[in-house]
């Protein structure tokens, strides 16, 4: 009954240096690790720290213990080397939510048809334009949220901060959006 | 507090975007990786030698004043395992020659890890 999981199998591949294994491991996350790195610090220095978090799962790779998915491990080792960027750049993720704020909005019901419909295909470029003017954090959370599809918890273990405030941050990032939007000059219905 | 309603629209959107990294990232990271590990391993190589060369070192001086040279105490120890070299040349040469070797070994790897570094 000590069954192997896929997860353990691949990285005991890599730790056994099998050929192939870590390309494959990379080819699989890189993804995520560029819309956390990107979000976060933006084009220009991305790659590199795409590259600088492959580099350091590869290093750390026999401290895994399993404790969370493989995946939301990678994603936290790609956010704190991009957290770590911006600090250093004296652009601290700037954050219009106090980290420890909770609770303090609620969505309208019908939030997401309404988003939805406004955002139709000739609104998306908007739409990019307003998340990327969102700041640092909420702009990576809503890209885990929305595009990755990564539950809270998993979302929490990646960024460190609590499932409420992740929440919060997304219900303000997504009122923002709509704001933005109409700004923009696009029509709710 | 509830749980957010994901939202297609911001997907779709988020989706269209390209990423910015190489077509070959994966491989191009996985050498790295590689590379570096390999120099990880090395550099404790060259500390395991190192320290044998200074073990075996210690046991060819420990060997001279046991066996050569009684009488090297005090302040002459120095002349004294000099004239103790001079007294076993072959031994002195053997010891010499592999000093040379590690730090000609030493230089070489420094030299190409540098130039790999390029």
């Amino acid at each position: 009954m000590n069954q192997e999981t896929d997860e353990q199998v691949r990285v005991r591949a890599i730790l056994d240096r099998r050929p192939g294994a870590f390309e494959a491991l990379v080819r699989d996350y890189q993804k995520l690790c560029w819309h956390i790195v990107y979000r976060m610090v933006g084009q220009d220095d991305a790659p590199d720290l795409c590259q600088e978090t492959f580099l350091r799962v590869h290093r750390l790779l026999h401290q895994f213990r399993f404790e969370c998915p493989l995946k939301a491990w990678i994603g936290r080792i790609a956010y704190s080397i991009a957290l770590r960027h911006l600090e250093r750049r004296r652009a601290a993720p700037t954050s219009y939510l106090d980290d420890e704020v909770e609770g303090a909005i609620e969505p309208p019901g019908d939030e997401a048809s309404d988003l939805d419909a406004i955002a139709d295909r000739q609104h998306a470029d908007r739409l990019r334009e307003a998340v990327a003017a969102l700041p640092a954090v909420p702009r990576t959370l809503v890209t885990l949220y929305h595009l990755e599809e990564l539950p809270i918890p998993e979302i929490a273990t990646i960024t460190g901060m609590n499932e409420g405030t992740i929440k919060s941050h997304l219900f303000r990032a997504r009122a923002s959006l709509r704001d933005s939007l109409r700004r923009r000059g696009v029509n709710e219905p | 507090m509830k749980t957010p309603e994901r939202s297609p629209a911001i997907a779709r959107a988020l989706a269209a975007e390209k990423d910015g990294l190489p077509k070959d990232f994966a491989t191009q990271v996985a050498q790295l990786a590689e590379a570096a590990a390999e120099a990880r391993s090395s550099k404790w190589n060259e500390v395991a030698l190192g320290l044998a060369f200074v073990a075996m070192i210690g046991v060819c001086i420990v060997g001279w004043l046991a066996l050569g040279a009684s009488e090297s105490v005090g302040s002459q120890w120095l002349a004294s395992i000099l004239r103790l070299a001079a007294s076993q040349p072959l031994l002195t040469l053997g010891i010499t020659g592999v000093a040379l070797i590690q730090v000609l070994t030493y230089r070489r790897r420094a030299a190409s890890q540098s130039f790999d570094a390029h």
